[in-house]
């Protein structure tokens, strides 16, 4: 198993680089924390929202403040000419994009936790009833975006307007996992009884989304970025 | 990576069946209407969003050919302005 | 370059095929509970067929130019692309006119609807990332064709898998002998016009090549 050795040596990396600097980590998890604030300025005026509004709020902040923080993940590289030096290194590429796959996905957990607990106060939603599947669906969820967005924002290094192409060449890919993401959190929240059937439902439907976007990430990605070592 | 790649295909497979298991369709149709042609009272919209179904169609094709030959004409002007140059330098 | 006989040919084809469609489908049967409205279904259907088969054209181009670094591919990923766009805004178009009449309402979030309207944004996304990708644009975008593609299967399931007011696809095979003839025409004359267009756009993509060419043997005598 050197390729996850390999991936995990270069994830090792990227860890102690953030724990450095913290910068990623900080900005992601406030900005995460602004756009809740400002969707529980906008819907809790007047009576309490749906619960279809809370999951909604969750998985918007999540798709958001991962855009933001990939797109500054590969800014860092791109200033130090980083990502070139892993290129020309003879590291499997495979091995470089499994390690930011992983090292986007610790991020935005880390700027989930604080975003649904922030949901849960504010929006008056219960996380405990249901937080296993819940964890494991914003997991799975976490895992798929990651798994597009960091192919696009590691081939989008040297483009003029990255900051404009990287959400719109993500989202409408991701979409189907955001969607399973919503209704499966909609499911667990409403705490109905046949809710966690449906949970379950949309955990083996993110599954198949992030074995397909994986396979076709790892698959792509040494193509894509053969041209710019 | 290529027990990754295993793995991966394990975990679509284990996936896969839940797509199975939803309820089938059953079997629809078009009929078509025997009798009076006219309905009472729709033919009017209907009319207009047939019309203009088939319109916008034919619209966008024709815009979109218009749009590749006037894209051809100026590659085609942009390479006889090159050409002209050359021969002006060469001759 | 000169044009080869089977594009003369396809363009008669074509030509004939957009005269004579449309007088199948005046004088086909009307639906009985959609009525004149479903006469729609007679291009919507095909166009959501060309649609498809351009996003796997496209997606066969990127993947060759991406694996085997063809150039023919990535033009041929490049003029699909732009065919996939266009065949999708006119179902997207179409079918919000039909699902005004029989559907009461414009748009329904519909996993059809839905899994479509995000394939057109793919593609959008995909011209995007063409025009403004920078350099290394066109293998990113060839990589996002092939995400594109992903989805296609998706969206031929999607209908079979889920409950949902969209007319299945079955409804083609079970389709009244009446309605067959001016489908299956329509059917035909817009698979010829894919591939008459998919010419048209791809002769815009090589003078472009050769101009590129052109422009970098021109600047190394006009330097001189």
């Amino acid at each position: 198993m050197t390729l996850v050795r390999q991936a995990a040596l270069l994830l090792w990396k990227d860890v102690v680089v953030e724990l450095r600097a913290k910068e990623l980590v900080y900005a992601t998890v406030f900005f995460a924390a602004i756009v809740i604030l400002v969707f529980a300025f906008a819907f809790l005026g007047g009576e309490r929202p749906s619960v279809d509004v809370s999951a909604g709020v969750l998985w918007v902040a999540m798709a958001l403040a991962g855009t933001l923080g990939i797109g500054r993940a590969f800014e860092r590289e791109r200033e130090g000419d980083t990502m070139r030096a892993l290129l020309l290194s003879p590291m499997p590429r495979a091995a470089i994009y499994l390690s930011k796959l992983v090292a986007i996905s610790l991020l935005m957990l880390l700027v989930e936790a604080v975003s649904a607990t922030l949901l849960s106060l504010l929006f008056g939603v219960s996380l405990t009833e249901h937080l296993l599947p819940l964890c494991a669906l914003l997991g799975l969820g976490t895992f798929g975006f990651a798994a597009v967005a960091a192919l696009f924002g590691a081939s989008l290094g040297r483009a003029r307007s990255r900051d404009v192409l990287l959400p719109l060449l993500t989202y409408p890919i991701v979409v189907p996992i955001l969607i399973a993401g919503t209704r499966g959190s909609v499911a667990l929240l409403v705490g109905q009884p046949e809710g966690l059937a449906t949970a379950i439902w949309w955990l083996k439907f993110l599954v198949v989304f992030d074995a397909i976007f994986i396979t076709l990430g790892l698959w792509v990605f040494d193509p894509i970025m053969r041209g710019d070592s | 990576m290529k027990r990754l790649l295993a793995l991966l295909a394990i975990l679509f497979f284990l996936g896969a069946p839940a797509f199975a298991a939803q309820p089938k369709p059953d079997a629809e149709g078009f009929v078509p209407v025997s009798g009076a042609m006219m309905q009472p009272g729709e033919t009017i919209p209907a009319n207009r969003l047939v019309a203009a179904a088939y319109g916008f169609i034919f619209a966008a094709l024709a815009v979109y050919v218009a749009s590749v030959v006037a894209r051809s004409r100026r590659v085609e002007a942009e390479m006889r302005e090159l050409q002209r140059k050359l021969e002006a330098k060469n001759g | 370059m000169k044009p080869r006989l089977w594009f003369f040919a396809a363009v008669l084809l074509s030509a004939i095929g957009l005269i004579v469609a449309p007088q199948l489908i005046v004088a086909a049967p009307r639906e009985a509970t959609m009525g004149l409205v479903q006469k729609i279904f007679y291009y919507h259907v095909p166009s959501a067929w060309v649609c498809v088969l351009a996003a796997f054209v496209c997606a066969g181009g990127s993947a060759a130019y991406l694996f085997t670094g063809s150039e023919a591919g990535d033009r041929v990923a490049a003029a699909a692309g732009e065919l996939t766009v266009l065949f999708g805004l006119c179902v997207l178009v179409t079918g919000p006119l039909w699902a005004r009449k029989a559907w009461g309402t414009w748009w329904q979030w519909d996993v059809r609807l839905t899994t479509t309207l995000l394939m057109w944004m793919i593609f959008v996304a995909y011209l995007f990332a063409r025009k403004y990708g920078g350099p290394g644009a066109k293998k990113l975008a060839a990589g996002l064709a092939l995400f594109g593609a992903a989805d296609v299967p998706l969206i031929y399931l999607s209908v079979s898998i889920w409950r949902t007011i969209h007319p299945k696809t079955t409804v083609v095979k079970t389709l009244d002998p009446a309605m067959q003839g001016p489908f299956w025409t329509a059917f035909a004359t817009f698979t010829v016009l894919f591939f008459v267009l998919l010419e048209l756009r791809l002769s815009l993509e090589r003078a472009r090549s050769r101009l590129d060419a052109l422009h970098l043997a021109a600047e190394d005598q006009l330097d001189e």
